[in-house]
């Protein structure tokens, strides 16, 4: 029994073509398959070309296939030297298909052309370029550069090769200023006349998790697939803790990245690409979802593929990064429907960003999970914690054993019972000193405590300074390429928020924190929400809803 | 006439860091066997926090990729083991059913026998997401494969892990091979 697509259509690789041509030829439901050479083409495939260069390259492999030959013409694709590759193409075509050969055209004005030129019969696959949307903004598209541009204010630009012209079709007026642009003007009506097909976009979301070794990525995307009630969601996941979103009821995908498997980069990405196009198509999710600090090329690959024109992109990004990871992220900005930026209480106003697209800040999201616990008693027994102030150390990315002695040494002073938080993917080796507990998340366990030690990390800040009226201390982890804990450990401290602990300060600092726990009063008002899920929850759904009703035909 | 550049010192020099590197190698190969059995005996080695039971199987196996080749990549050995030249060892993939004692005792053979001599680069192909931590901790690959059948896992991982076969983790038995299925 073959599965194999009803229709193949060949191309050349990085065609801006190929996609809303196959969604053109699908549109009726059959299946379509873009592929870069004839190696798999079977008998009982039609097969289709989307331009003169791929029949030129690959006809002669299935001359001997029994089939109807159909030629898409594009006499825009360098006029003059391309009408003699046109040529070529056609006599080629007699050759080895005689009669068994049907010719097309992206567009009237390109049949007409072809008509005139050489006195073929040609067929327009689209009608005249459908009115633009009037309130959409306009895309200009550039073959010569390679580029696209919104030109209606944000001036984002983004490269022809990674896009989905189906895709941003539904987004954009795609426009073409220079009327002797004949190969953006087939561009455009192919893509306009995918349309009004139907959406065929269902119910589904999918968040893709970068690899790394925190819970950050996992936690906040927990935190808005919890708030997006009533649409399932699916996680794509490079990272140890994939078992955590299963646990949640959601349909996990779990994978490694290239450098946990230490492969090339080049070839995994490829692979990537090719597995995440292959659920796009098969699954047709509203929206992809990533929490990470840029977007991976071989996510945008796959959104250029056929099959994930009606798919948004929809990109979490937090704020405090290094500064020296600020400046990339209008690139990755251009191909995203909604950017979604979590709020940071360490920075109360946004910085300065690069023009985007639609980009929304939110409160601070925060996972708060099951609470398997009740009462502060039931946390305290389960925890095996006797009567007496307790605290709770996280100190996650944390690895010099400098600090954990001075904090043992200053809690056993103090009287102070402990509990060393291991992270779910820690090593046996990262281990503090005993007795430990593997909590996630924290915050279903904070009531527990008297006191918490951790570090500054975006999840835990927020769960602590919005949830926890306890004394906390900071022990900022400072390390090239993650994010900036000195500064939100910093901004804590200032304002009198939490104590932040340096080598310099810690044994006064550990001293005054102690103190504070076992006082008990209260260090900070907990009156700030972290709403920040259910806003982010409320936009994705206000993006995907609209389009997952169906138009009557 | 100048004279030829002295070559003698350098190789030997460098014959002697490759030697020292292989020695290190298989120390390092026997301090992350040792924590790994270590684990393994303790009776505690898949102990995390759990959210809930999950309530269904973990992942399922995406489409075959596209027919563009790309070509395979090339998993590691695990940190376990040391090999001179590990990527001339076939990668076979290990099916890991659950986290439970008879998984731990199953391991813990292989992973003895890789520390001893091994003879595979493995990939272990969890259909419990809750191993992964622990088998990524000593550098396994791992990959979830939800409940797919061991067919169709071998005929959408082979080519992209150039994986030869697929063996149950307890029984070692062979659940698929690329010789009885080829392409």
């Amino acid at each position: 029994m073959s599965n194999a697509p009803a229709i193949v259509l060949l191309a050349q690789s990085g065609d801006p073509a190929a996609t809303p041509l196959a969604v053109w030829l699908g549109r009726d439901g059959t299946q379509v398959t873009v592929a870069m050479t004839p190696d798999t083409v079977s008998a009982d495939q039609t097969v289709w070309f989307a331009d003169h260069v791929a029949f030129l390259l690959h006809a002669p492999a299935l001359a001997n296939h029994q089939m109807v030959c159909n030629l898409v013409l594009r006499p825009g694709m360098d006029t003059g030297r391309q009408m003699q590759g046109i040529a070529l193409a056609v006599g080629l075509a007699k050759r080895l298909f005689g009669e068994s050969v049907t010719y097309w055209s992206l567009s009237v004005s390109s049949a007409r052309m072809i008509e005139a030129t050489y006195g073929l019969s040609v067929t327009a696959l689209s009608g005249a370029v459908s009115e633009a949307k009037q309130d959409a903004p306009d895309l200009e598209l550039s073959v010569t550069s390679g580029l696209l541009r919104d030109t209606s204010g944000s001036e984002i630009t983004m490269s022809l090769r990674a896009a989905n012209l189906a895709r941003l079709s539904r987004r954009y007026r795609l426009r073409c200023e220079d009327p002797e642009a004949i190969e953006e003007h087939d561009l455009i009506a192919i893509a306009n006349s995918t349309v009004t097909g139907r959406p065929d976009r269902r119910n589904r979301v999918l968040f893709i998790l970068p690899g790394g070794a925190g819970l950050g990525h996992i936690s906040r995307s927990l935190a808005v697939a919890d708030a997006l009630q009533g649409t399932a969601c699916d996680f794509l996941v490079y990272n140890d803790a994939a078992y955590i979103a299963a646990d949640a009821g959601h349909r996990v995908y779990h994978r490694q990245s290239a450098t946990q498997l230490n492969v090339d980069s080049d070839a995994w990405r490829q692979w990537e690409t090719a597995a995440l196009a292959g659920y796009l198509a098969r699954e047709r999710p509203a929206a992809v979802i990533v929490d990470a600090s840029h977007i991976d090329p071989y996510i945008i690959e796959a959104l250029a593929q056929p099959g994930a024109e009606n798919t948004q992109l929809v990109w979490i990004r937090r704020e405090m990064w290094r500064s020296d990871r600020q400046a990339a992220w209008g690139a990755y900005a251009a191909f995203a429907d909604l950017v979604i930026v979590p709020g940071e209480l360490s920075q109360p106003e946004p910085p300065q960003r690069p023009a985007l697209p639609p980009c929304h800040d939110v409160a601070p999201i925060v996972f708060k999970g099951p609470h398997p616990y009740r009462t502060r008693r039931q946390l305290r027994r389960a925890l095996g914690l006797k009567r007496g102030p307790a605290c709770l150390v996280s100190l996650g990315g944390w690895n010099s054993a400098l600090p954990r002695e001075l904090i043992a040494s200053a809690a056993e002073q103090a009287r102070v019972q402990m509990i060393w938080a291991e992270s779910p993917l820690a090593t046996a080796s990262a281990v503090g000193p005993s007795p430990g507990a593997t909590l996630y998340p924290m915050s279903a366990y904070l009531g527990a405590f008297d006191g918490v030690i951790s570090a500054a990390g975006y999840n835990s800040f927020h769960e602590l300074m919005l949830g926890f009226d306890g004394p906390v201390l900071f022990l900022p982890v400072d390390q090239r390429g993650l994010d900036d804990q000195v500064g939100r450990a910093g901004f804590a401290a200032q304002s009198g928020l939490a104590d932040s602990l340096t080598p310099e300060t810690a044994q006064d600092v550990l001293t005054r924190f102690f103190g504070k726990l076992r006082t008990g009063i209260p260090a900070r008002p907990t009156n700030r929400q972290a709403g920040g899920a259910v806003e982010a929850a409320t936009l994705i759904a206000s993006r995907i809803q609209p389009c997952l009703e169906t138009p009557d035909d | 006439m100048t004279r030829p550049p002295e070559t003698s010192v350098p190789l030997a020099l460098y014959r002697a860091l490759a030697n020292r590197h292989d020695e290190l190698a298989r120390r390092l190969a026997d301090h992350e066997y040792r924590a790994m059995r270590d684990a393994l005996l303790s009776g505690h080695a898949f102990d995390i926090p759990r959210l809930g039971t999950a309530k269904r199987l973990a992942s399922e196996m995406p489409d075959p990729p596209s027919t563009q080749a790309i070509p395979p990549l090339q998993v590691p050995l695990a940190r376990i083991a040391a090999h001179p030249a590990p990527e001339s060892l076939p990668c076979v993939g290990v099916i890991a059913k659950n986290a439970s004692a008879a998984s731990a005792e199953a391991l813990l053979g292989l992973a003895t026998e890789m520390n001893r001599a091994p003879f595979a680069r493995v990939l272990f192909l969890t259909r419990c997401l809750s191993l992964i931590p622990f088998l990524s901790r000593y550098g396994f690959p791992c990959q979830g494969v939800g409940d797919a059948p061991a067919p169709e896992i071998g005929a959408v991982l082979a080519p992209r892990f150039d994986m030869g076969q697929i063996r149950d983790l307890e029984t070692g038995e062979i659940l698929w091979s690329r010789a009885r299925h080829p392409a």
